[in-house]
């Protein structure tokens, strides 16, 4: 049971971490002042999947 | 932990293996990103950036928790996760304590979560210098090592071909070379140059 | 779609590394041999296939915020699976897959599925689209291995790296016997250009076939477009004609009612 346990644990535990630090970042407002250098539309480059302008 | 390991290193993983000519890895931004200097040199530099602290990371973690723990057939979950949630990790700190760091290269940030050269050198650390004998420090400041160099490596070959590409963009391509096709040749030429750099060190 | 075109759609048309440029990564790093293209290949086949029945499957069951890590564990729990595999049944391609077994996780074809047909599908769908999708994948690899291994050594070799169904390396194909005919003592493996087993070889095979490709597309654009160039120019021809009887008919009706 023990053997099983352990990697369930640290992959729960690193998935709520990864879940956490997502969150936080959405939160997060973009500073003003660089809004406009956020363009999604010259987003055209890697297909990184978990890119936070895709949407 | 000398400056000979750093350099051997550096200069190793910078020029003769290189990251992107010769392992392959982060092929996607090379031929997406890579068409003005300008967001090269920030996209490398946030590459460079996100690849020390991650594989400085993850080399702790199997150091001394996978391994300890007898579970080191769990890394590669363990390692996307890991880096996954330190990009975003980084990207809010920049966010929130410095603007004209975030101004530079906050928007390459989550471009290169999944950037396989960043998952790659973390997984090539692991295989290729940790043992079981080796002491925590030494391996941890070898592996920061190589991914600097790699990280640099990175930088050269993108900046060096976003200068081709902009001259390459004013040139009279034939039709069913414009593109990616041109750019591949191009990056074979470039790689058959550094295939000359082979048993330096 | 019917099933059919479901399955068939990865290896031509919706082909993820000549079409969508998805994975160029693995295509240009394993495929110096024929065998080893073949061997990622199929790797990614099961990963794909298992990542899109369980993502389809549990699609009911994740809320939308953490989709992505929850898929990330999926796919990363399917590559450990195959990571095992492959180290007990065929060592040799471990060792010549190297960081690129594990690195099938951050493959963007396995996500993108998920994302776009899995997650909206249902498992039979979903299960066709993995097999199908994979196996283009597969043909995409097995083409420029192909290509990369004929012109480095002459010939396809079996049996080194994917140790089933013979029992020493055999060649499945060269070119000797032919020149042979003529002469004695040739081997093509002298006259091999062996850069292009080298990574110098795998830019530039990458970028012919790729050219190939678009050459094929451009052709295909040209002649649609003559054909609706010839289509517009006969529309005309026969509104022309139409105007001229109608005029004729005009003039023949004044002359009548003179």
């Amino acid at each position: 049971m023990g053997g099983f346990l352990i990697p369930v644990l640290v992959i729960g535990g690193l998935v709520i971490v990864y879940i956490l630090s997502y969150a936080l970042n959405k939160n997060t407002p973009i500073p003003e002042e660089c809004l406009e250098i956020v363009d999604s539309t010259k987003c055209e480059s890697c297909h990184s999947f978990t890119c936070t302008y895709k949407k | 932990m000398s400056f000979t390991v750093f350099a051997t290193a550096i200069i190793s993983a910078m020029l003769i293996n290189n990251v992107i000519l010769m392992q392959f890895l982060g092929i996607c931004p090379f031929l997406g990103v890579s068409k003005k200097s300008s967001s090269a040199v920030g996209m490398s530099a946030a590459v460079l950036f996100v690849m020390v602290i991650a594989s400085a990371v993850t080399y702790t973690i199997y150091d001394l928790v996978l391994y300890p723990f007898d579970i080191p057939y769990i890394s590669t979950i363990a390692f996307i996760l890991v880096i996954a949630s330190l990009v975003q990790f980084v990207e809010m700190v920049i966010k929130k304590f410095s603007k004209p760091l975030y101004k530079s290269l906050g928007i390459y940030l989550p471009l290169i979560t999944t950037n396989c050269a960043i998952l790659g050198v973390s997984e090539g650390n692991i295989t290729g210098i940790w043992t079981e004998t080796m002491p925590y420090w030494e391996g941890l400041f070898t592996a920061v090592s190589v991914s600097v160099g790699t990280g640099l490596g990175f930088g050269l070959i993108i900046f060096a071909f976003s200068s081709i590409r902009e001259k390459l963009d004013g040139s009279n391509v034939p039709a069913s070379w414009k593109g990616v096709p041109i750019s591949l040749v191009v990056a074979g030429i470039m790689s058959l140059a550094f295939l000359g750099l082979a048993g330096i060190i | 779609m019917s099933k059919k075109e479901n399955f068939l759609k990865g290896f031509l048309k919706e082909n993820p590394i000549f079409v969508f440029l998805l994975g160029m990564c693995p295509a240009l790093a394993v495929t110096a041999t024929f065998e080893t293209s073949l061997g990622m290949g199929l790797l990614v086949v099961f990963v794909l296939t298992g990542s899109n029945i369980v993502v389809s499957l549990v699609k009911g069951f994740i809320p939308d915020q953490v989709r992505t890590p929850a898929y990330i564990v999926i796919i990363a729990t399917f590559v450990t699976v195959v990571k095992m595999l492959t180290f007990a049944y065929a060592i040799e391609l471990y060792d010549a897959l190297g960081v690129f077994l594990p690195l099938i996780v951050v493959n963007c074809l396995i996500l993108g599925r998920a994302e776009a047909f899995a997650s909206k599908n249902n498992v039979l769908d979903s299960t066709i689209d993995g097999i199908g999708m994979g196996l283009g994948f597969t043909f995409a690899l097995v083409v420029i291995g192909v290509f990369r291994e004929f012109l480095a050594t002459g010939g396809i070799q079996w049996g080194v790296y994917l140790p089933f169904f013979v029992d020493a390396p055999i060649h499945l194909f060269t070119l000797d016997w032919i020149i042979n005919l003529f002469t004695d003592g040739f081997v093509i493996a002298d006259y091999g250009l062996a850069v292009f087993s080298l990574p110098p070889g795998a830019f530039i095979a990458l970028g012919i076939i790729l050219a190939g490709f678009q050459f094929k597309k451009s052709r295909q654009i040209k002649r649609e477009l003559e054909e609706k160039k010839k289509l517009i120019a006969e529309r005309k021809r026969q509104a022309l004609e139409k105007k001229k009887e109608k005029a004729l008919a005009a003039a023949k009706l004044a002359k009548a009612g003179e």
